[in-house]
């Protein structure tokens, strides 16, 4: 007689050992199960951290940085004057994400306050909740707070430092995936440091650095050896190749029809090209010189910002090589045949007027000028868009293509080419406000008013006192000759214009 | 912190408070254990008044030098630069050194020993607000995450 199969109680202890696992590896199951499309097209956005457009052929540079892109975008709209509406990642992220201009998401702080509890919910990824299925991931750990915050309407939240080397961010441990925000504001701001600033651990702070140092060296002669100045640093180490792998598996197991944000750290400093690029573009090429602004944090010479561009293009070209892989791999997929592809940055970088970098409180064209191209389902030719666009117009462009219902929140506008008009007479606004505080008025503040073809910008700083700037950006490119004195009779309009919206902004927050 | 709401405070201050119970925990828990291990004299006999002035002078030690205890310095080490080598190894000497002189002045001064014995009494006066709040932060840290 054959007897039933038995579980014995020790089989069943045993077996629910395995209970935790399940938890574990269900994100990656989630990954693993793509679905197949039922006739809506995915919505994927690729972020490239840090990606000025002047550094693109495609936008007129001279030198050629991005082949593998510049091919993408033969079949996609290209938009020559995109701009960002902040100058770092977290009002740009929080911008592109809302629809917002930074004044009223407020998040414009290098902090973990994150966009305005008023605004939570005016996101991509809620006006998307229901329409698609949502995934997002953010290398860049700010960017990765306001994915957080947007949690509930995030299907699938992949950590920041999932594709990374080095996982040494506390907030980032799967104990507080429910309170990340805030874990990491205690963390990271306040129990350790990463960066500048004095630990509240003093016992456990030295011990943490030495943790993360040990393991650092022993990451770097383990996984660097084809990166020659070091490997690529997003708070923690990385490889590019490793990127681009992690998000192609993503992509590969979108459930279909999906929105996909990515947002990837590079070309984000610290610039570190692998070996084959460590020599590319020595081609002695000076960009024009311009005179150091009296108001940057840095006053580096014109050889310093010359040879930082250069890196800076070499770990572009670089990013380019490697990313290439990612458009072949939609390509090969078939999702370029049945998605919306958006291809932009959260800001630029500059390499003039004594700074280097991002963190600046000037507003110039390297800075704000971000590339924008769009591949439809099925394009086959380039469409070239000139008019003035702001990355808040990304929301209502992602919600109309997905035939979701419009956000009424969202200050941005239609694209041209995806339902909008091009408005030659268009205002953007692009707004620096990252040592004011959240709940005040606007009083320490850069404001950058661009409206064809000049540019106004207005810095306010206690100890700066204010300062209007004016250039005509198509005749003067560079921003070179100040019109402000010589032109009264556009600079007198422009300014009323910025100063008005500037006070309506502060209403709010006067006491 | 004006660009935080009072929740989110309150929230981040309770993370605070209970790692810094953990934390305090752990390095009593550590001084004791060597205390175990090592000779009775060592550290057992007059266990509060040495513990005190270890922490003391360790705590002294780690704010004036937590400078140089950044990532950064110790990349610049690895990458040879010694520039900011001399004063740790300084601070470092002149820690223990000041540590076992102080260890050695109150090793056979009883009434200085009382003296601090009660200084800490009072202090430990503190423990009455500080112990409950840590608890208090440790499980609104674990109601956040977990519950």
């Amino acid at each position: 007689m054959k007897s039933r199969p038995h579980v014995s109680r020790r089989d069943f202890l045993k077996l629910s050992s395995l209970f935790p696992l399940s938890w574990v590896v269900q994100p990656f199951i989630k990954l693993k199960e793509p679905q197949i499309n039922s006739g809506k097209p995915n919505i994927i956005v690729l972020v490239f951290d840090a990606w000025s457009a002047l550094h693109m052929p495609l936008f007129g540079y001279m030198r050629n940085t991005m082949p593998n892109l510049g091919r993408f975008s033969e079949n996609a709209t290209v938009y020559h004057n995109h701009y960002s509406a902040g100058t770092f990642t977290v009002p740009g992220t929080a911008s592109l994400l809302t629809g917002l201009l930074p004044w009223t998401h407020r998040a414009f702080q290098l902090s973990a306050g994150g966009i305005f509890h008023s605004h939570v919910d005016h996101q991509i990824f809620a006006a998307l909740s229901g329409v698609r299925t949502t995934v997002g991931f953010a290398q860049n750990r700010f960017a990765d707070l306001l994915l957080s915050q947007a949690e509930k309407y995030v299907d699938l939240h992949i950590e920041s430092n999932r594709f990374n080397i080095e996982r040494s961010l506390l907030y980032n441990t799967p104990i507080f995936k429910r309170d990340e925000r805030i874990a990491y504001s205690s963390f990271e701001d306040n129990i350790f440091q990463t960066g500048d600033g004095a630990d509240s651990s003093l016992f456990f702070g030295p011990l943490y650095r030495l943790w993360v140092l040990f393991n650092r060296i022993r990451e770097t002669r383990e996984y660097g050896g084809d990166y020659p100045t070091g490997l690529p640093d997003a708070t923690e180490l990385y490889r590019l190749g490793d990127l681009v792998d992690g998000a192609i598996k993503i992509l590969g197991g979108l459930s279909e029809p999906a929105f996909a944000y990515l947002h990837f750290y590079p070309p984000h400093g610290l610039y570190e090209p692998t070996a084959g690029f460590v020599d590319k573009f020595k081609d002695g090429w000076k960009p024009p010189e311009k005179p150091i602004h009296s108001l940057a944090f840095d006053k580096n010479n014109a050889d310093y910002s010359n040879a930082s561009r250069l890196l800076y293009d070499q770990y572009l070209a670089n990013w380019d090589a490697e990313a290439s892989r990612l458009f072949d791999f939609l390509k090969t997929s078939g999702l370029l045949d049945r998605s919306y592809i958006f291809v932009t940055s959260d800001h630029g970088e500059l390499f003039e007027r004594g700074e280097v970098g991002h963190w600046t409180r000037l507003m110039f064209d390297a800075l704000m000028h971000i590339p924008l191209i769009i591949s439809s389902p099925g394009q086959k030719k380039q469409k070239n868009i000139y008019s003035l666009t702001s990355c808040v117009d990304l929301l209502p462009t992602i919600a109309h293509v997905a035939e979701a219902p419009m956000p009424a929140w969202a200050e941005g506008q239609l694209l041209p080419g995806f339902g909008g008009e091009e408005d030659l007479s268009r205002s953007i606004f692009t707004i620096d406000a990252k040592n004011n505080p959240s709940f005040a008025p606007l009083t320490k503040v850069s404001v950058s008013l661009t409206k064809n073809p000049y540019r106004l910008t207005y810095y306010k700083y206690p100890s700066y006192g204010e300062k209007f700037e004016l250039y005509n950006i198509s005749e003067d490119p560079d921003e070179l000759t100040d019109l402000y004195p010589s032109r009264p009779a556009i600079a007198i309009e422009m300014q009323a214009e910025l100063l008005q919206k500037l006070f309506e902004v502060n209403i709010p927050f006067k006491g | 912190m004006l660009y935080l709401g009072l929740g989110d405070i309150v929230a981040i201050l309770s993370y605070m408070l209970g790692f810094a119970l953990i934390e305090s925990t752990s390095v009593l828990a550590i001084l004791i254990l060597i205390s175990i291990l090592l000779p009775q004299n060592w550290l057992k006999v007059g266990f509060a008044y040495k513990c005190f002035l270890i922490i003391l002078v360790t705590t002294i030690g780690l704010i004036l030098f937590q400078g140089y205890y950044k990532i950064g310095y110790f990349q610049n080490l690895i990458n040879h630069d010694y520039t900011g080598f001399t004063p740790i190894v300084i601070g470092l000497i002149m820690s223990v050194v000041i540590l076992m002189g102080l260890l050695l002045f109150f090793e056979n001064r009883l009434r200085l020993q009382n003296y601090m014995t009660m200084l800490m009494d009072r202090f430990s006066v503190f423990g009455y607000i500080y112990i409950p709040l840590g608890l208090i932060g440790i499980l609104v840290v674990l109601f956040r995450n977990i519950l």
